[in-house]
């Protein structure tokens, strides 16, 4: 056993110094750099040219390779991480994704496919350590990844730069503010992030067939080991990179045969990777990154000139085979790409979420069908939809992740739980067994239709292609649609305005992966068989890539990118065309992420507009408007609350009511604990001890969703708004969002009559609040008053009795304010609303509030009357500092 | 604040895609045989050509030595073309290359069936003929030369030209016999489908042969260290190792056992054994068997013919680092596709069926010797029985019966 542990420690001390490595520049940076791999593979080249091309000294390429290479990367990336770090995580996570897939792709144009072989420059000496021979060049790579750690640990800890390095990450401007230029703390983070990439590159690379992918699959078990460390401790990560290793070595002992376990010590750590994600403890919906970019705010053409583009195309397509010839089998494969993209879509476009496995679904979709069709005989039809039924719960399982994990954890995962089928079951009678035949793909036999030739097949994939099309536009469109929306633009605002957001998560990966398993199905098809070889996982980072960059709503994006991915190269037959397409696509991933978008021009837009929406529009007619009725009076009760962050106690024994019917103020210095009262009574922070009560009934152990449901909603001070959608479709969102609840169908469907109802309803309270004009706008686009007023009309049309209101007057300027009381008075009034409102603006709250309560350091100091707050010193001592005897301050009334 | 964002992230990009012409620019004559050439190569060549296809994964993950397969299949057109043809009519040739990807090999064979009417498509090793197949199978147009599909075991359309799969392992294991190897370890990779085939096969066919599997542990090409699947083996007692990988993973696998202390037989088979294996010690003394005759032998007429067109077509492709067994198929595929065209009287004008006939007459035949006896039946598939030792004896090849053949009972019978 011993040599077993000592080799594992070896291996292990790879993974460590490679996920050591990742962590660094995530810890640093806020960035988890996909292509630190290919940043490796870079240097091990540049190192090859030097040393056996040129025949420089070792130490000197070394030099150059590592230092002076990873220092100019590191100032590269920090140029391009210094305009994506104010991104969405997705557009963060696709910049290294592109810069990933370019320097492969550059390296196997480069290389033409032919592995280097590099030799060792370390000494190759042994030693015998407990039975196992050690050479020298694995204890230097071994103390190197230790030390290393060891001295990144301690910089981090103990020196100014490195608290610097952590804070960068956390508040940039804090930190200017402080006297320190956070562009250089970056691009330190960065330098050093990368020499040490370009250190492993040059360190690993004598091990392995040098070629364009072999570092970054080498760097990529390393995932689990910055798993373990949950992507922060930098000894830890190298403790799980041993520790993989060391498993992984005894496994190898034990397990001795060619069934499925075999697959097991090489997959090891994709199942760590995969495992510890799935059961690292829950975070709660993170509230939004400041600072973060809007998002872009998509142009949509008008509904005719699609209809008239979408019968075009399909023209279009029909009369391929007349003239495609021996390349309509690639038009096939495209119009499968088409429902690939679509199902990749749903998911990363328009939910927000980040699936790198979608070519893992195909896969199993494949399996299934063939041995549904080929093995048990079942007709095809039948086969097919089974099919794609039995990844439905493989996607249920990936939409786990997505529940209890941010995004980057959810591309991990996947990314994770592709590699592990590919090394675990791909080769395997599970799937496509051991031999390069492949498992037999059937075509269907239609009387009607002569399916063996391709272009009866050709015509049946693009009817299910033109199906699919049609499916994914009317559930873009439809209430789900606005939800999957709404989840990609704010989780949190979607799940208190009543919507179980973990169901919304489980729908949409469900369908991804339904409609996966039918494309991959229907490609093996093409192929008459189907082999892993068809399924390569990292295929998924283009997929992605490729989704992400193209241009249009749902289907015109998978129509553009299956014509990169499947068209092109069918008729540019060059070896090297799917690289340079990759190429294509790893810098246009990039550019995105940078804010580059294409764009149609402007110009063109307005005409299409004016052309087009304005007559739509008129011809619509009137409008339903609804009237606003009132809603059952609530009362809010708070008892006894108690919410601590690690040692820090926010809140303290808390009471406080909020009388139906009447507003009741919240106010206190900054950080006196107000916003911490609003999550803990919406359920976004767990308080450790005391009970909300709505109306009498306790809701401390109800989710977000629930409260809302139950009566509850909220504003917050950083606004949760959906900013890609219009105002119309953020306030509709609010009505809703808590009909869609936590009931599958629900939401998926409504009820004709019930958008009619939400939509008349949402026009009055546009009107109430004085957006009525502003109906079709992108809220992304709205000022910060009007923004606002959007967050307060979206949550009156949801089903609430009391209302949480985060600073709303913040960013309103004397008049906006002066009309934003007056329309909390009417709501109070005209529809029996309860109001707790956290305010700074003192005159707005003695203006509209009928009580008032006052916090300082999350404890209640004072409780009453706006005349009597505005006269007592205690307010003013907490407000302004003023010293007050100690036996002056009374505790608060209960 | 938008603009000047927008403007660095402009300059961003622009810096990037520099540093990728950069780099491509500079590696582009610094790193050996990148290949640019288009993938259509036709031969120059006077009058109406006999038109030839060839199909293989020449680039991309795992191509190996069968990246060579193309030049030298290039170099038997130019040296037949040189020598008068066939009947008269010069060869020209069309190679496609799929860069290992289905969708693309399947373009391909249509390509080549459809619009190129080739007479005959050459498998250079191509390991995708599953999804080709039908096309060929469905415009009767044969397919000769050789892989390690187990579709040359049941499609009576593909005529191989070397030893087919099982007999192949056969071989092996019979090579693994005669260096005494009595156990043995296979280690074969996750990533691709053709690594993991040869095991059960390992199984089954050592029992005849008193080769018995010991150890076996699939691996990850990409690991910097394979000591642990070395330990395993030792500790089971093997005196005989296989590695199934693409590239050179086998040279790190025995260069790992070596540190160990543990020097196994390395057994090998068809394309694995390349130029880098010669300069590797912990692989002194490696055996194993190919399809057809050794890619370094020069001992006869036929292989000296061989070695001097690639002398004069490709020099020093032979010196190159992925050049091996499977280097060469091209080039005695075409020779047998030669021989028989030129039997039947092929010309442009003849339809497939002629070639077909001609093929269907081949007994026993070895083609001066650079084949094993190929036997081809219509109507049956054309299992070879027979395949050609080699080994690495202090930094040479060897051929450790010459060129005698040795042979799987069976199969055979």
């Amino acid at each position: 056993m011993l040599p077993y542990i000592v080799v594992g420690i070896v291996t292990g001390s790879v993974y460590g110094l490679s996920g050591v490595g990742l962590v660094l520049t995530y810890k640093t940076s806020g960035i988890f750099n996909f292509a630190q791999g290919a940043l490796a593979t870079v240097a091990a080249y540049v190192f090859y040219f030097l040393y056996v091309d040129r025949n420089v000294p070792w130490p000197i390429a070394a030099l150059i390779s590592v230092v002076v290479l990873g220092a100019a990367m590191g100032i590269g990336f920090e140029a391009m991480a210094k305009n994506i770090a104010r991104a969405s995580l997705a557009l963060r996570i696709i910049a290294t994704i592109g810069i990933l897939i370019v320097i492969e792709a550059v390296f196997t144009i480069i290389g033409g496919g032919t592995t280097l072989t590099l030799p060792h420059f370390l000494p190759m000496d042994t030693v015998k350590i407990f039975g196992a021979f050690v050479t020298w060049e694995q204890i230097i790579i071994t103390a190197i990844a230790l030390g290393s750690t060891v001295a990144l640990y301690v910089f981090f800890r103990f020196s100014r730069m490195g608290k610097t390095m952590r804070a960068v990450v956390d508040d940039p401007d804090l930190l200017g503010l402080a006297g320190t230029s956070p562009v250089a703390v970056r691009r330190w983070s960065w330098v050093i992030g990368c020499v040490f990439a370009a250190m492993s590159g040059v360190l690993l690379a004598p091990s392995v067939p040098l070629d364009a992918s072999v570092l970054t699959l080498l760097i990529i078990p390393a995932f689990g080991a910055a798993a373990i460390g949950r992507f922060s401790s930098l000894p830890i990560t190298m403790a799980g990179g041993i520790a993989i290793g060391i498993v992984a070595s005894i496994l190898t002992k034990y397990i001795n045969s060619t069934s499925l376990l075999s697959g097991l010590p090489p997959s090891l750590p994709f199942i760590v990777l995969f495992v510890v994600i799935l059961l690292m403890p829950r975070t709660r919906l993170a509230l939004r990154q400041s600072g973060l970019r809007r998002a872009d705010i998509p142009w949509r053409a008008p509904d005719r000139v699609q209809l008239v583009g979408a019968v075009v195309v399909a023209a279009f397509l029909l009369t391929v085979p007349a003239w495609a010839g021996f390349r309509l089998s690639g038009w096939t494969t495209s119009l499968t790409y088409i429902i690939l993209l679509l199902s990749l879509g749903l998911l990363a476009r328009t939910s927000g979420q980040i699936s790198l496995c979608q070519i893992t679904f195909a896969a199993i979709g494949a399996v299934a069908f063939s041995k549904l069709s080929h093995g048990a005989g079942l007709p095809w039809i039948p086969a097919l939809i089974v099919a794609g039924l039995i990844v439905v719960p493989i996607g249920a399982l990936l939409a786990v992740p997505a529940i209890r994990q941010s995004g980057l954890y959810l591309a991990l995962a996947t990314f994770g739980f592709g590699l592990l089928v590919q090394d675990m079951f791909y080769q395997s009678s599970v799937m496509f067994g051991v031999t390069t035949a492949g498992i037999s793909m059937p075509k269907p036999h239609l009387s009607w239709l002569n399916v063996d030739s391709g272009t009866g097949f050709y015509y049946v994939v693009l009817f299910i292609a033109a199906l699919t099309s049609i499916v994914v536009v009317i559930m873009t469109r439809s209430r789900l649609g606005r939800l999957l929306r709404a989840l990609s633009d704010s989780p949190v605002a979607l799940s208190t305005s009543g919507t179980s957001v973990h169901v919304t998560r489980v729908i949409v990966f469900c369908i991804s992966a339904f409609l996966a398993a039918i494309a991959g199905a229907l490609s093996a098809m093409v192929l008459s068989t189907a082999t892993g070889t068809n399924f390569p996982p990292l295929l998924s980072l283009s997929l992605i890539a490729l989704v992400m960059i193209s241009i249009g709503g749902a289907p015109w994006y998978a129509l553009i990118g299956a014509v990169g991915i499947g068209v092109i190269p069918t008729y540019v037959s060059s070896p090297n065309t799917t690289n340079y397409l990759e190429i294509i696509f790893g810098v246009a991933a990039v550019m995105v992420a940078l804010g580059l978008n294409p764009r149609l021009p402007a110009s063109v837009r307005r005409l299409l507009d004016r052309q087009w929406i304005s007559k739509a529009a008129e011809s619509k007619g009137d409008k339903e408007v609804a009237v606003l009725g009132r809603v059952p009076q609530m009362a809010l009760e708070i008892a006894n609350l108690r919410v601590r962050f690690g040692g820090l106690v926010a809140v303290d024994g808390l009471n406080l009511t909020a009388v139906g019917g009447r507003i009741t103020g919240l106010i206190g210095p900054n950080g006196a604990g107000k916003t911490t009262v609003f999550n803990a009574c919406s359920g976004l922070v767990s308080p450790s001890a005391g009970h909300i009560r709505l109306d009498g009934r306790d809701i401390t152990k109800f989710s977000p969703a629930k409260r809302a449901r139950a009566g509850m909603g909220r504003t917050f001070q950083q606004m949760e708004l959906f900013d890609s959608l219009s105002v119309f479709d953020n306030v509709m969102v609010g009505y809703e969002a808590s009909r869609a609840g936590a009931n599958v169908i629900t939401q998926v469907w409504s009820r004709p009559g019930d958008w009619r109802s939400g939509a008349a309803l949402t026009r009055a309270t546009l009107e109430l609040c004085g957006l009525g004009a502003l109906e079709q706008v992108q809220v992304g686009a709205l000022s910060t008053g009007q923004r606002r007023l959007v967050e307060l009309a979206r949550c009156l049309t949801g089903p609430f009795s009391i209302l949480l209101l985060d600073e709303p007057s913040s960013g309103l300027d004397h008049n906006e304010t002066s009309e934003f009381g007056r329309i909390l008075r009417r709501l109070v009034d005209e529809r029996d609303i309860t109001i707790l409102l956290v305010e700074h603006d003192m005159a707005l709250v003695m203006d509209v509030c009928d009580d008032i309560f006052v916090l300082d350091f999350g404890t209640l100091i004072f409780e009453g009357s706006p005349q009597d707050t505005q006269s007592s010193e205690k307010v003013r001592a907490a407000y302004f500092g003023t010293e007050i005897p100690e036996t002056e301050i009374a505790a608060p009334t209960p | 604040m938008f603009r000047s964002v927008r403007s660095n992230g402009r300059r961003t990009a622009m810096a990037l895609v520099a540093l990728v012409t950069l780099i491509t620019a500079a590696w582009g004559s610094g790193v050996a045989s990148a290949s640019t050439t288009a993938a259509k190569t036709v031969a120059k060549a006077t009058g109406a050509p006999i038109p030839v296809g060839a199909l293989g994964s020449f680039t991309g993950a795992g191509s190996g030595s069968t990246a060579q397969a193309k030049a030298v299949f290039q170099d038997w057109v130019s040296w037949t073309n040189a020598n008068g043809g066939i009947n008269g009519h010069p060869v020209k040739a069309y190679i496609l290359d799929n860069a290992n990807t289905p969708s693309t090999s399947l373009t391909n064979a249509q390509e080549l069936v459809s619009q190129d009417n080739v007479k005959v498509v050459f498998d250079l090793s191509d390991d995708l003929e599953s999804t080709w197949a039908p096309v060929v199978d469905k415009a009767n147009v044969p397919v000769m030369g050789m892989s390690e599909s187990p579709i040359f075991l049941s499609d009576s359309n593909f005529y191989s030209t070397g030893t087919t799969v099982i007999s192949l392992i056969w071989g092996e294991l019979d090579a693994a016999r005669q260096a005494k190897v009595t156990k043995l370890a296979a280690l074969y990779c996750a990533e691709i489908a053709s690594c993991a085939q040869e095991v059960p096969l390992v199984t089954s066919l050592g029992k005849s042969l008193n080769v018995s599997l010991v150890y076996s542990a699939k691996i990850s090409s990409s690991a910097s260290s394979y000591t642990a699947q070395c330990l395993g083996a030792q500790s089971a007692g093997a005196n005989g190792g296989t590695v199934g990988a693409a590239g050179n993973t086998g040279l790190n696998v025995a260069e790992s056992c070596a540190t160990q202390g543990y020097k196994p037989v390395w057994v090998t088979t068809a394309g694995e054994m390349t130029t880098p294996w010669l300069k590797q010690s912990s692989v002194n003394g490696a055996v194993g068997n190919v399809q057809d005759v050794p890619w370094f032998d020069s001992s006869i007429p036929a292989t000296k013919k061989m070695q001097a067109a690639l002398q004069k077509y490709s020099p020093g492709i032979t010196k190159t680092s992925s050049f091996g067994a499977v280097s060469t198929i091209g080039w005695s595929a075409g020779v047998v596709f030669s021989t028989v065209a030129k039997e039947v009287g092929l010309t442009p004008t003849s339809s497939t069926s002629v070639l077909v006939a001609g093929l269907d007459q081949v007994k026993n035949n070895t083609f001066g010797g650079l084949t094993p006896p190929l036997t081809y039946e219509a109507g049956k598939p054309n299992t070879i029985p027979c395949s050609f030792l080699v080994g690495i004896k202090n930094g040479h090849w060897t051929e450790p019966i010459g060129l005698k053949v040795v042979c799987q009972p069976e199969a055979a019978s």
